[in-house]
């Protein structure tokens, strides 16, 4: 805002959240999303407080978008050019013409006064001509209950002479009265005095009762002008706080006319907005202002005192004793100003008008400044449409439209606005849509969206700064482009909830960037190979085929890093697969040296743990057959053990041994069925 | 004339008396030993027809000359398995306790008496030395 004085009348639409700043006031603290880094240079929205944190500062979506409309609207609006609208302003400007400085007799003052009625008509008024016409109407009466009470006041001046002369001669003692002696002069005096007071106590009674309703219609003098003056001053100072300066200046001519007393204060307002409970809290409230006196009054007599008493609400009290001494007379009492608040929604403008109307009391102190602020913010909003115009001409629209909307913002219901040409509105309405646009855009970090937004802006506008919207842009791509790689990395590494956080941070600083779900379904790709190898892992696994699990150890090794579980069982598998290599390794040392017989041996103890693998049994196979004695006589003796034929079992053993006398095999078949036919606690083996 | 008989002479005199001798002799050793002679009527084991079907053979005593080829197992309450080499087979043999008394060590050459059990293993009821 340009002036003081531009930002005090903006206050109604500062508090509907055009600037941020007030309205993200009590709201909770924005997110604390990429905090840390770059601070809170990326825009962060926070959807439980409708508060976006941009630049350090704070926009409340709601309040802002309630501005963004408004304004809108206006661009789109026509100009008020019909007939009723000139006819309106032919209005206006008439009766500002017959109640400006030099022109306000009483016959201009009647004539603007029943111009108020016709212009209420019109739809631009709102009606608040014929408020205004209530107010004067109302003020004008009470002007004459003023003269009426003044004249009554002083009948009852005379009345009250009379009265104190009649009490003064009922005071007096009687010359007539004679007396003889001392006692009965005791007497008389005693007499006379009981007749004396009787004579008074009429006298002192009326002189009484006719002070008493004196005081009591000063009182009323006073509280009606309190009334009237603060009816008037109240709607005045909703005229100022709704920007209707014309009607500001109309009311307060009007008020000079009325009371040309000159007392221009607005002590009676004052007292009005100074008691008005304010909850911050809340943000905005709702006015509501009355006066409606209450006026009650009550008198009554004690003897040798009289004494009026009077009250007033809010703070106001009067007393008034005639005598210091007096216990007895009038009470009067009366409630003035009724004030009241309530919570209203966002969308009523009457809210914004009260928190004006309580700043603007602490500034002025009388009618001639509100009178003069309006001229000024007239001239103001005047001057914001011609630079408006100049700028348009020059193309520079971002200086244009923050003119307008300024202008808007203060005078909005001002002729020099209503009467701009559409065509030239709808070049700022461009402008202002597409800076919406990017507002938006920036709000949900559709950066992309964003980038885009700021060269079209560019192209429009030639004063427009792209450096500063570019590089919050470009940062935060180049943060969500760190969280990308991070993911990689992670999904690489197999820590997958890292992987997790870093997409959701990513996603978070640019949803909609491209390279996120290029990413992403790399990574899920690559999970699903990763799921595939452990399908297969699992089927060989299922199959006892650990041949084929070891042949593909390397695709399985890579796959099981994600799964912690399937690593523990691909373990066990290479452990046993490894003694399998060994023994066949070993094996085919063993046959090279020309011992069959013992490789086959070798082979057999990893044949029984590993039935299944074809690459034993191949090499078993083909020892069988070079060690086909050896065999067929071990094999002949182990089947007749397991038939439980003990002695024919043994004697194959022995042949066993004696065809290869280092076999394992049939040492360990003989020394078991030794044991089993001669069960002892000691045994002996030459051989052994 | 009466011819009389004639009396042998010379070294034909001496021969009968000694064959008679010998007869008695040969008499004496056979009936002496009638015992062993009844071992002899026990049929030998064939060892390969035991390796190849022992279970057909249960139940049988059969008589049996090989070398100690082993000592399997010993146990006191028990007796001995020994391994006996008889040809090119080698057949284990359970050797009672009963039968201990003849001290078997390796390389012996002995002769069994040996019945077949249930389970084809061969347990001898008597060993000799041979």
């Amino acid at each position: 805002m340009k002036t003081p004085l531009a930002a005090l009348l903006a206050l109604p639409l500062l508090a509907l959240g055009q600037n941020g700043g007030d309205a993200g006031q009590g709201a909770s603290r924005p997110p604390r999303m990429n905090e840390g880094f770059i601070g809170r240079d990326i825009p962060a929205f926070d959807p439980g407080s409708e508060v976006v944190a941009y630049d350090g500062k704070l926009w409340n979506i709601n309040n802002n978008r309630l501005f963004r409309a408004r304004f809108e609207k206006y661009l789109n609006a026509p100009p008020a050019t019909g007939e009723a609208d000139v006819r309106y302003r032919e209005t206006i400007d008439r009766i500002l013409d017959l109640l400006s400085p030099g022109k306000a007799t009483k016959a201009n003052v009647d004539q603007a006064f029943s111009l108020l009625k016709k212009a209420s008509e019109y739809p631009d008024d709102a009606n608040l001509c014929r408020t205004m016409s209530d107010a004067i109407h109302a003020a004008r009466s009470s002007l004459n209950t003023i003269e009426q009470i003044k004249r009554e006041n002083a009948l009852l001046e005379k009345q009250r002479g009379t009265a104190e002369w009649n009490n003064q001669m009922a005071a007096r003692t009687s010359l007539l009265s004679t007396t003889t002696s001392t006692n009965d002069s005791a007497v008389l005096q005693e007499n006379q005095k009981i007749e004396r007071d009787a004579r008074m106590a009429t006298t002192r009674r009326v002189l009484s009762d006719i002070t008493q309703t004196i005081e009591n219609n000063k009182l009323r003098i006073a509280m009606v002008e309190l009334n009237t003056r603060g009816h008037l001053q109240a709607l005045i100072m909703q005229y100022f706080a709704t920007r209707r300066f014309e009607h500001v200046i109309i009311a307060n001519r009007f008020y000079r006319a009325i009371y040309p007393d000159g007392d221009n204060s607005i002590d009676v307002y004052k007292r009005m907005i100074d008691g008005l409970p304010v909850n911050k809290d809340a943000g905005q409230a709702k006015i509501n202002a009355e006066l409606d006196p209450r006026v009650s009054a009550g008198d009554g007599t004690v003897e040798q005192d009289v004494g009026a008493g009077a009250s007033a609400g809010n703070g106001t009290q009067v007393n008034v004793y005639n005598s210091p001494r007096a216990r007895n007379g009038g009470s009067f009492s009366a409630r003035g100003a009724k004030m009241g608040i309530e919570n209203f929604s966002v969308e009523s403008l009457t809210g914004g008008a009260a928190v004006a109307a309580q700043t603007v009391s602490k500034l002025v102190s009388s009618l001639s400044q509100i009178d003069s602020l309006a001229n000024e913010a007239i001239r103001d909003v005047n001057e914001g449409v011609q630079a408006y115009k100049f700028l348009l001409e020059q193309g520079e629209m971002q200086s244009a439209t923050e003119r307008l909307a300024e202008t808007f913002a203060i005078g909005e219901y001002m002729p020099s606005v209503r009467l701009l040409p559409r065509e030239d509105k709808r070049r700022a309405l461009a402008f202002t849509q597409k800076s919406n646009e990017l507002l938006a855009a920036l709000e949900v970090n559709d950066l992309t969206r964003a980038e885009k937004l700021v060269h079209e802006i560019e192209a429009v506008a030639a004063d427009f700064d792209s450096s500063k919207p570019l590089a919050k842009i470009e940062t935060a791509k180049t943060i969500s482009a760190m969280h990308l790689a991070k993911a990689r990395n992670a999904a690489v590494s197999g820590d997958k909830k890292a992987m997790e956080d870093e997409l959701r941070a990513a996603a978070e600083i640019w949803p909609r960037n491209p390279a996120l779900a290029e990413v992403g379904t790399t990574i899920f790709n690559q999970s699903d190979i990763q799921q595939q190898a452990m399908n297969d892992f699992d089927r060989l696994l299922s199959q006892n085929n650990h041949r084929q699990i070891y042949n593909d150890k390397l695709r399985f090794i890579a796959a099981a890093a994600l799964f912690p579980e399937k690593q523990k069982q691909l373990n066990d598998v290479l452990t046993k697969m490894a003694a399998v290599e060994t023994a066949i390794v070993k094996a085919r040392e063993i046959s090279s040296r020309g011992d069959p017989s013992g490789a086959w041996e070798s082979l057999e103890t990893a044949h029984r743990e590993f039935p299944d693998d074809p690459e034993l049994n191949q090499l078993r196979a083909d020892l069988t057959t070079q060690a086909a004695e050896f065999v067929q006589t071990l094999q002949k003796a182990s089947s007749l053990e397991e038939k439980g034929h003990t002695g024919p079992a043994l004697a194959w053993f022995l042949q066993a041994r004696k065809t290869y006398p280092p076999s394992t095999f049939a040492r360990a078949g003989i020394e078991r069925l030794g044991t089993r036919i001669l069960p002892g606690d000691e045994t002996e083996n030459s051989d052994r | 004339m009466a011819r009389h008989r004639k009396s042998p002479s010379g070294p034909a005199r001496f021969v009968f008396p000694i064959v008679i001798l010998c007869l008695a002799a040969g008499g004496f050793v056979f009936f002496r030993g009638s015992g062993e002679g009844q071992a002899r009527t026990i049929p030998l084991l064939e060892p390969r027809d035991y390796l190849d079907n022992a279970l057909a053979l249960r139940g049988n005593t059969y008589r049996l000359q090989g070398i100690v080829d082993d000592s399997l197992v010993w146990t006191p309450g028990n007796g001995r398995l020994i391994s006996v080499q008889a040809g090119e087979v080698l057949l284990p043999v359970v050797v009672p306790r009963e039968q201990s008394d003849l001290n078997i060590q390796k390389a012996q050459r002995l002769e069994f008496v040996l019945e077949v059990d249930e389970e084809g293993l061969l347990r001898a009821t008597k060993v000799t030395k041979s």
